[in-house]
């Protein structure tokens, strides 16, 4: 399994813009038992920037895993989805698309922009520690993530 | 030529039959008579005679009476006998006055004695006799003509649909017709004759009838005259009189007859068409329509008052003039052209006009121009109320639509963006509670429940009403949907209670219809959740099934649950109406509305029946056919 391969923990960005949100994600992520890196970017720009490791995110790892919300501030997350499955170096990076919508629209966009999963955020509580468990088993555990930086 | 005319005028008609047998004196005879004009036949005996008299009756016997093979009686008797009615005159010899007498006895019209002078005085008796045949043929037409004319009258007073009466010149009957008894009730003439006929007129006409009386005598006859008219039993009809004076031989007034006949019925239309004329008369000038009326070439023939009113004219000043004197304009906005038009077609013509009043605003009038016989009709109408409530009702509903728009907006955007920040709120009153429980004092523990609880059902609440508002928002287009399949669905996404709760659910075959299959989905889900919701202490059995009413489908969703007051029977399918408490059963109140709503998406109904502690059935309405 990916981290157990190189003993590295493994680094996710979380591009989400309510800080009530981040930091929820980050209690329920510590409930799981992988070792990992979470960052965040507050817009849809930062997380380009991030992803293009760029001004204050030059030294920043490439992440293994992103959880994507769709509504963000300056670009949204369609847009920042986009530009991560369009490009060459990033479009291996599986898309965890982790919203409030539901709606069917949204669901066959964002599956049409190649986004990997598309994930309700659940509205309680019990049941995101219990998504974001799935996630990491998912995503961290079951699945053959490939190697960073190679293209 | 004297003899000559007397014969011509009869002689056509008889044949003079001369019965002799001595041939030398017939000779004679028939020679005297032809000079004279008559035709003749001769017969020598009586055989020849029957013989001739076979052929022709039309004939005038001269009759011998002693022939050789019969006497002249004998030949009278045997015509008798035949019926044969031939006027004859015997010639008889000298000194047989005897049998002339006897003959004269069977209808001789004459005897001539065989003397010298016979054959002088023959013609001028023949003469006689024809000219005697003849008067009396005459009399016999003119008897027979009287006789025919008098039953003709008596058929006819008899037939005749009125009823005739006599009265000598007093007034006091002499005959009364069948009809006449009719009419006045009586069964027999007995009971009318030689009273005064003045007692079948009601009282208050009966002067009025002793002048029309005088009238009569004086003028010979009246016609039509209109009384009051009494029956037997007193009862009153309305009877029209007419009378003539009847004047015996000499010339002197004796009788009169009159004619009268039942004229109630008529009476009675001719009146009710005179109201109806009246009351027509009072609509139209009442109206505040104006009406006017145009010969065929738009000459005024008659306005109401409301038209005189708007114009401020009297009937005097239009009534024969033509349109286009009164309304000059009416010409070049091309209304009088389109008046003649209907004349023309005879197809009616609508428009509403807009009139500029610079005092009142604008008048919106609705004409209406049809034919009428060769000429046109036209009412007018002010509609000018009329339009502006119709404009006032227009802006209103659509106000009304946007302020529905603008709410359904606000709820939409309400309860959509209030999730964000109570999901919030609710994850983190559970991370509190989750992580702290136990940890800081009883108090705490306390109210960081009531947090949790309080935002759990407010999440609920929100979620519900932002379901409500999409109903109509986010509906889909209408397919054809198979309602098992939706129920399925439902269903399975009750699993989790329907497992919790032991409940049965029951289904019969269910139609396709057309609808919004997603919406179909969430009826039956919230129609079975609330069935099992409010279950008692057995388990919950819910039985769903439809029927064919008509042009709709009538759905029912049956349960065994605790039922509820029929007065809420409308209450539940109000917003946020909820009738348990709240502890008891969960639930926002919402559930029912929301069904309520996707069923009138769907153009159908929805209502419960039920009474408390026998369970309550939901019935819902979905039309049948494709909705438009």
């Amino acid at each position: 399994m990916s981290y157990a391969v190189n003993g590295k923990p493994i680094e996710i960005l979380l591009v989400e813009d309510n800080p009530a949100d981040v930091r929820l994600t980050r209690e329920a992520l510590k409930e799981g038992n992988v070792k990992k890196n979470l960052h965040v970017a507050r817009d849809g720009e930062e997380a380009l920037t991030f992803l293009g490791r760029k001004g204050d995110f030059k030294n920043v790892p490439r992440p293994d895993l992103i959880l994507l919300d769709l509504n963000l501030p300056k670009r949204n997350g369609r847009e920042v989805l986009e530009v991560i499955k369009g490009s060459e170096d990033l479009k291996r990076i599986p898309v965890v698309v982790l919203t409030v919508s539901n709606h069917e629209e949204d669901i066959q966009d964002t599956y049409n922009k190649h986004a990997n999963c598309y994930i309700t955020k659940p509205t309680d509580l019990d049941q995101f520690f219990k998504v974001a468990l799935d996630i990491e088993n998912f995503w961290l555990k079951t699945v053959s993530l490939p190697s960073n930086g190679i293209k | 030529m004297k003899k000559e005319h007397v014969g011509k005028g009869v002689q056509t008609h008889y044949t003079i039959l001369v019965v002799e047998d001595d041939e030398g004196l017939n000779n004679l005879i028939k020679k005297s008579l032809q000079r004279a004009g008559f035709r003749t036949h001769g017969a020598l005996n009586g055989k020849e005679a029957l013989g001739f008299l076979m052929k022709d009756q039309n004939a005038i016997l001269l009759l011998d009476f002693m022939l050789p093979d019969m006497t002249g009686k004998q030949l009278i008797e045997v015509l008798t006998e035949r019926n044969c009615d031939i006027p004859f005159i015997m010639m008889t010899g000298q000194g047989d006055e005897k049998i002339a007498v006897e003959m004269m006895k069977l209808g001789a019209w004459d005897y001539i004695i065989k003397d010298a002078n016979l054959i002088e005085i023959l013609p001028q008796i023949i003469k006689r006799v024809v000219n005697g045949l003849v008067h009396e043929r005459k009399l016999k037409a003119a008897e027979q003509a009287l006789r025919e004319s008098e039953e003709r009258y008596k058929t006819l007073v008899k037939t005749s649909p009125d009823a005739v009466t006599a009265t000598d010149l007093e007034g006091n009957i002499s005959y009364v017709s069948e009809r006449t008894l009719e009419l006045h009730g009586f069964e027999n003439a007995k009971e009318l004759l030689g009273k005064s006929a003045f007692e079948l007129v009601a009282l208050e006409d009966r002067e009025k009838a002793a002048k029309n009386l005088a009238k009569t005598l004086d003028k010979g006859a009246i016609r039509n005259a209109e009384y009051n008219l009494l029956r037997k039993d007193g009862s009153n009809f309305i009877g029209e009189l007419s009378a003539a004076l009847v004047k015996d031989a000499e010339g002197k007034p004796n009788a009169f007859i009159a004619t009268t006949r039942d004229i109630t019925e008529r009476k009675r239309a001719e009146q009710a068409l005179n109201e109806s004329k009246e009351r027509l008369l009072r609509f139209m000038e009442s109206a505040t329509d104006i009406f006017i009326l145009f010969d065929s070439g738009l000459n005024f023939v008659d306005i109401n008052k409301a038209g005189l009113k708007t114009w401020g004219v009297n009937k005097e000043e239009v009534v024969g003039k033509n349109l286009s004197d009164v309304s000059p304009d009416l010409k070049e906005t091309g209304r009088y052209g389109q008046y003649m038009d209907v004349i023309k077609s005879g197809k009616p013509f609508f428009i509403d006009d807009t009139v500029p009043n610079p005092k009142f605003g604008n008048k919106h009038l609705a004409v209406k121009a049809f034919k009428v016989g060769d000429g046109l009709g036209v009412i007018i109408s002010d509609i000018t109320e009329h339009k502006n409530a119709e404009e006032n009702l227009k802006k209103t509903m659509q106000e009304l639509e946007r302020s529905n728009k603008d709410l359904e907006q606000f709820v939409y955007i309400a309860s959509h963006d209030l999730q964000e920040p109570l999901r919030t709120m609710s994850s983190y009153t559970k991370l509190l509670k989750k992580r702290y429980k136990g940890k800081l004092d009883s108090d705490a523990d306390e109210f960081i429940e009531f947090i949790v609880d309080g935002s759990t059902r407010m999440q609920n609440l929100i979620k519900d009403l932002l379901e409500f508002s999409r109903v109509d928002k986010k509906g889909r287009k209408f397919k054809e949907s198979e309602s098992q399949e939706a129920l399925r669905q439902a269903v399975n996404n009750l699993q989790a209670t329907i497992e919790e709760t032991s409940a049965t659910i029951t289904t019969e075959e269910l139609p396709k219809i057309f609808a919004d299959d997603v919406q179909l989905v969430r009826l039956f889900q919230n129609l079975i959740d609330n069935a099992i919701k409010f279950h008692g202490n057995v388990p919950p059995q819910v039985h769903i099934s439809a029927q064919r009413r008509e042009d709709e489908w009538i759905f029912s969703v049956r349960d065994n649950g605790l039922g509820l007051d029929p007065k809420y029977s409308d209450k539940v399918f109000t917003i946020f109406q909820k009738l348990h408490a709240g502890e008891e059963y969960r639930g926002t109140g919402i559930g029912l509305a929301i069904c309520k709503k996707i069923v009138e998406r769907h153009c159908g109904r929805i209502w419960v029946d039920s009474e408390p502690g026998k369970g309550s059935t939901f019935y819902f309405s979905i039309p049948s056919g494709a909705i438009p």
